[in-house]
């Protein structure tokens, strides 16, 4: 990475995150055609003709179910990063605030968590209840919250003995307060680095389990392209190329711009992340 | 690690418990349970009329004696199943880890000692762009490139169905299949390695003892291994414990691309079947082997840092 200055780099991938939220608001309205009709002759290669990126094994229009797939992708992505710091956070707090035994009981788990094969673990989660976007949504956030967990352990253990916190707890203040008005506001900063990096890690679970065949079937997300692509591969290459350069530029985008917040919010965790 | 291997029993149990519907239609399938009598008998099968703290104990006990239940579909025992997929499975995680290690240690080193040039510029962005791309999606790209486009390699299977007489040619058709399939798996973690080991090389190659061995008048290649790679191998490792449960993940992915007979795509097709004791088996068994390969990291740690190995009381 180019380091603290934010470059033209930075600047197009804020910018391309920008178009994606419009696109995820107003993307319905903006689509050429409805993306579940038929609008043309099936497998129509795409730059050459009325649909710009070609048609799928059904004739619907490509560039609709790709621009409505932002919304459901990036939806995923928000949720799916939302639960899990909710679950990290107040796990790790507790841990952190709390220490000893309930300290040592919860990063044990966090631990067992961080070490099963958290794709596999997330594919019977969704199996087992029904695909739908809510399973998947939890599936993801079942796999995704033991590292900021532990980053708000960390957090916490490091503030709590703190001269500001001291203060509150000989103020009177309760637990509740000192933890979520006090220690909670310090910590937030690393917390907020690691979420924007984990909506990309959401992003590609999502595509993952879409492409599988294992994600919601009424919603039209990137995932679920995929896996129409990857059946008529031989035949229509583009079903599977455009969803694909789709996912990796978000990822990328988000990875950036993540990067860059890294740098501005604490220096300290730069040469931290792998 | 023991304690580890239980867990993972009671998850497992917690699912088939927790989910929705009755847990019998798991455990035997739909097929075994057409009607009252069917369910009952099942039921006692199973052992699901016993209370539950007596039916968890019994599985735990089960599973330490290596018995994961039976296949509905199959009819088998889950452990043979798995026994069967596993070398396929180990083959091509083993190679796609090695490849990530070898490509990743290289190019990530090579970078961090041309830093700041374009070299490094230009790992720093690829290695960036792998990083961000689905491993499901590097597989679809070559197979179109290598297979459909360039009819180069072959795209499924771990063998022709003309099989090769010699052991040789045999050989070279198993390679020739495992080319893609390692690739895929392996370029997303290369990325990773690439990325930790340039930040791990710059970040030694800047200490005291480095500028001792300089003046000393080593020559260039004998600090880079023996005193930059030795340093900056610690945190590689740590990674590699870590990566090893997303090796396995993206082995399911991979392998079913590619119909690769391994336990990823006996997963996959188990998942497709709702044949819940072979997905559960599957899960039990991946999750060891990645307790395991933690605790060889643990040992390997020791071996190259001498003060993290725990001293005797």
């Amino acid at each position: 990475m180019t380091g603290r200055r934010i470059g033209a780099v930075e600047i197009a991938a804020g910018l391309f995150l920008a178009l994606l939220l419009v696109l995820a608001i107003a993307g319905p309205v903006l689509t050429p055609h409805d993306p579940w009709d038929s609008v043309g002759a099936p497998f129509e290669k795409p730059f050459q003709g009325e649909h710009l990126l070609g048609t799928d094994v059904l004739g619907r229009d490509m560039l609709s179910e790709m621009i409505v797939g932002v919304r459901a992708s990036l939806l995923v992505g928000a949720l799916a990063t939302a639960v899990p710091i909710c679950l990290g956070v107040l796990i790790g707090a507790l841990a952190g605030y709390l220490g000893g035994w309930i300290d040592m009981l919860l990063m044990r788990l966090t631990e067992f968590f961080q070490t099963i094969p958290s794709f596999l673990f997330a594919l019977i989660l969704v199996a087992v209840f029904e695909p739908s976007l809510w399973s998947t949504i939890a599936a993801i956030s079942a796999v995704s919250w033991p590292p900021v967990a532990r980053l708000a352990r960390s957090e916490f253990m490091a503030l709590r003995g703190r001269e500001f916190v001291e203060a509150a707890r000989i103020a009177g203040h309760s637990g509740v307060h000192i933890v979520w008005r006090e220690i909670l506001p310090n910590a937030l900063p690393p917390i907020v680095v690691i979420g924007s990096l984990m909506v990309a890690n959401a992003i590609l679970l999502e595509s993952a389990i879409g492409f599988l065949g294992l994600g919601d079937p009424n919603l039209m997300s990137w995932g679920y392209l995929l896996s129409g692509g990857r059946t008529s591969l031989r035949s229509a290459w583009w079903l599977a190329v455009f969803p694909g350069v789709a996912i990796t530029l978000t990822v990328l985008a988000i990875n950036i711009v993540g990067d860059a917040l890294n740098d501005a919010l604490d220096p300290r965790l730069r040469r931290a992340r792998a | 690690m023991l304690a580890a291997i239980v867990g993972i029993a009671i998850v497992n149990f917690g699912l088939v418990h927790l989910a929705p519907g009755d847990p019998v239609r798991m455990l035997a399938g739909e097929g075994g349970v057409a009607d009252a009598t069917a369910i009952q008998q099942a039921r006692a099968e199973f052992g699901l009329d016993r209370p539950l703290p007596v039916q968890l104990a019994t599985q735990i006990g089960r599973t330490l004696t290596g018995d994961l239940g039976r296949s509905f579909r199959q009819r088998r025992p889950v452990s043979d199943l798995i026994l069967e997929r596993l070398p396929a499975t180990l083959l091509l995680t083993g190679a796609s880890l090695v490849l990530a290690i070898v490509l990743g240690c290289s190019i990530g080193t090579f970078a961090a000692l041309r830093h700041g040039g374009w070299a490094d510029r230009l790992v720093s962005v690829v290695a960036l762009l792998f990083y961000a791309t689905p491993t499901f999606w590097v597989a679809l790209l070559l197979v179109l490139v290598f297979s459909v486009w360039l009819d180069w390699l072959p795209a499924y299977g771990n063998a022709s169905i003309q099989s090769a007489t010699t052991a040789g040619g045999r050989m070279l058709d198993l390679l020739s299949h495992a080319v893609l399939p390692v690739f895929s798996l392996g370029l997303y973690h290369a990325a990773i390695y690439a990325r930790l080991t340039r930040t791990a090389v710059l970040g030694v190659a800047n200490s005291d003892f480095v500028r001792t061995a300089t003046a000393k008048g080593l020559p260039g290649w004998r600090i880079v291994a023996a005193h930059i790679l030795r340093n900056a191998s610690l945190p590689v490792v740590t990674l590699i414990g870590l990566q090893a449960g997303q090796l396995v993940g993206g082995s399911v992915v991979v392998e079913t691309i590619f119909a690769w007979p391994g336990i990823g795509r006996l997963a996959f097709e188990a998942l497709t079947q709702r044949d819940y004791p072979v997905l559960l088996g599957v899960f039990f068994v991946t999750s060891v082997l990645v307790i395991a390969a933690n605790v060889v990291t643990d040992i390997a740690y020791g071996l190259i840092d001498p003060r993290t190995r725990a001293r005797p009381a």
